[in-house]
């Protein structure tokens, strides 16, 4: 509406978006794109552009475990891990033999419902068997998540393994053109560790898939690094993971044959590719020719065609269409004819979350939302000494008013409560939150015992995490009794829709953060804490 | 030679830490030996850094805004604390 996407002082596009409008990739579109001992038909994310992209079975039922791509989350491109857990204990829409979890805390910070989800994963069937027989974890750290592992795959952290953050998925590109990175290892990994990539080469590579077999079967790549030089996306293609110094001499850039020395040449320049795109390639390129031509050559995109944005979504009507019985092809289930046909209008529209639609928002007046500190991106790794710390315990933020309507002093213990559950922590009364919000940092608490943390650190005795007040699933409603709680479009979680109230502790109240949790047991070979001084000496190996 | 103190822009400044914890990196390992901390992995956890930022509110709701205070020692010629800053609020001639 602005006339400033891709303009000087606009929103710059970095490769390699501009991509069209919903992107190519497709998942695939029903359960005959799933059969043992072959690949997957299609990707395992994608953009469906109309009904028949669903990944549903003839009745509309989803395929995925996750219902990712079905009628309840038609948009669903970054899946719906958050109701994987769930879905497979309640058998909806089947049972699953094994779960493999990597590097995501699901017993803790990135589960809603924390509680109940830990239960689950422990929960059995009437014959005494586990409902999720086999979990596998793969984790750098002692995290809540690798307590419940039947199998845990000791990872590595960034400074000891091969690392791409390629042009095939989220490079570091800069506006004025492509560029990729590496990470190459600065330390060797610590006893029986392994990088996952590895575990993934291997699995692929012992399983024969196509991608990691030649034509006779026997194994095509060595390792990560090998695999990252060679792969090529068709066989013969020059496009590869790593954009710079490809070519047998490393001449070529964006495309050419494998280089059998390009992590040598990445290292030599700072693990870092860049390519400047001349001028006349560095602007509009949603309607550029010559930068949409180029662009084609070099892979960033299939089509040579204009990039149009969309006020009016035809996709979103496509599907609106089908809701309404006025389209052919793939049809929803009649249940969800109305919500589909409510939240696919074509032009925005403003709506109450599901979540606040369904609470009883006199008795939980105030929204509750968190946030990561800048200080710790992700929670991975944030109970390192240093970074603990900047953040060790976590307050709830509340507007004074609110806070002093409510008889809370500012520092004092308090509950915090939604229609699932209660959390007790502390009040720190903030300016510069609105009156009817409260907030806390994320993933700042941690269950007793778990991350090489002594039982009494800080994180898990003052730290507290608002997931316990977050469900799920929405409250059974007209459209459907297990419904996410997600977008009815996206699938996004709704980490931001819960409603809450808050209240003073009682009087002689423990003055810790509940729920907590019993400690988990040091794991055999892990070090012994005490009070103690860490330092460290450069050099002090060398003498 | 002549040491410039650095500029540091509080309108840019997003409070991420990065230039403490490079500072501390590198300081650790110098010459001047280690910046050590107490109770590392237990409760309470203390040390010594070179670089804080400080976090705090001004006014009152709605007319209000946060300040992300970096308190750097200002001593380094090449000091660590500003190419590792992702907002570009360090600067040093």
């Amino acid at each position: 509406l602005l006339g400033t996407i891709d303009r000087p002082g606009g929103f710059r596009h970095k490769a390699p978006f501009p991509r069209p409008i919903p992107p190519c990739a497709k998942t695939p579109k029903g359960p005959e794109g799933v059969q043992p001992n072959t690949p997957l038909d299609g990707m395992p994310f994608g953009w469906p552009a109309e009904p028949n992209d669903l990944f549903v079975d003839d009745k509309g039922t989803p395929v995925r475990i996750d219902k990712a791509f079905s009628w309840e989350f038609p948009l669903s491109a970054h899946g719906l891990m958050h109701n994987v857990i769930t879905n497979a204990v309640n058998k909806d829409p089947y049972d699953i033999d094994t779960l493999l979890i990597f590097m995501a805390n699901m017993a803790w910070n990135s589960s809603m419902n924390t509680n109940e989800v830990r239960d689950m994963l422990n929960e059995k069937n009437e014959d005494g068997s586990f409902k999720i027989p086999f979990l596998i974890v793969c984790d750098a750290f002692q995290s809540e998540m690798s307590a419940y592992a039947d199998l845990l795959l000791p990872d590595t952290t960034y400074l000891e393994r091969h690392d791409v953050m390629s042009m095939l998925d989220r490079p570091i590109s800069e506006f004025d053109g492509p560029a990729d990175s590496v990470r190459i290892p600065v330390v060797p990994p610590t006893g029986d560790c392994k990088p996952f990539q590895e575990v993934v080469i291997e699995l692929g590579s012992r399983l024969g898939l196509p991608a990691f077999a030649n034509e006779d079967g026997t194994r095509k790549y060595r390792d990560y690094p090998d695999f990252v030089v060679n792969h090529e996306t068709v066989t013969g293609s020059g496009i590869g993971f790593l954009a710079g110094w490809r070519g047998k001499g490393g001449e070529k850039f964006m495309k050419g044959e494998p280089n059998p020395n390009q992590w040598e040449m990445y290292e030599k320049n700072n693990c870092v590719f860049q390519y400047e795109l001349p001028k006349s390639y560095q602007y509009m390129r949603n309607w550029n020719q010559g930068y949409l031509e180029w662009a084609k050559r070099h892979s960033l995109t299939r089509y040579a065609e204009p990039i149009n944005i969309h006020i009016y979504s035809e996709v979103l009507q496509k599907f609106r269409s089908a809701a309404q019985g006025r389209s052919d092809g793939k049809q929803p289930p009649d249940h969800l004819r109305a919500r589909i046909a409510t939240h696919f209008d074509p032009l925005p529209f403003y709506s109450e979350p599901l979540k606040s639609q369904l609470t009883d928002v006199r008795k939980y007046p105030l929204n509750a939302i968190t946030q990561r500190p800048m200080a710790m991106y992700h929670s991975w790794d944030s109970q390192n000494a240093w970074l603990r710390q900047i953040h060790a315990h976590n307050y709830l933020h509340v507007n004074s008013k609110t806070a002093r309507a409510a008889n809370i002093e500012d520092g004092a213990w308090m509950w915090i409560e939604s229609m699932h559950g209660k959390v007790r922590c502390m009040c720190r009364y903030s300016e510069s939150v609105e009156p009817g919000t409260v907030w806390t940092w994320n993933a700042i608490g941690k269950a007793s015992g778990t991350w090489g943390l002594s039982d009494k650190a800080n994180e898990s005795k003052k730290g507290f995490l608002l997931n316990h007040l977050i469900s799920e699933e929405l409250p059974a409603h007209k459209d459907g009794d297990h419904l996410s709680n997600s977008d009815p479009v996206t699938g996004q979680a709704g980490w931001y829709d819960v409603r809450v109230k808050i209240y003073p502790v009682g009087a002689g109240e423990a003055e810790i953060t509940s729920p907590q949790f019993s400690p988990i047991p040091t794991a055999p070979g892990s070090k012994k804490f005490g009070s103690h001084w860490l330092k460290y000496f450069a050099g002090k190996r060398a003498k | 030679m002549k040491q410039l103190a650095l500029v540091i822009d509080l309108n840019v400044c997003v409070g991420c830490h990065a230039c403490v914890t490079s500072c501390k990196e590198w300081n650790t390992s110098g010459t001047a030996g280690s910046m050590s901390d107490f109770n590392p992995y237990e409760e309470d956890p203390t040390g010594t850094f070179f670089n804080r930022v400080q976090t705090f509110e001004i006014g009152t709701y709605p007319n209000t805004e946060t300040v992300h205070f970096p308190k750097s020692c200002l001593h380094c010629e090449d000091p660590p604390c500003v190419p590792v800053c992702p907002t570009g609020a360090s600067y040093k001639r």
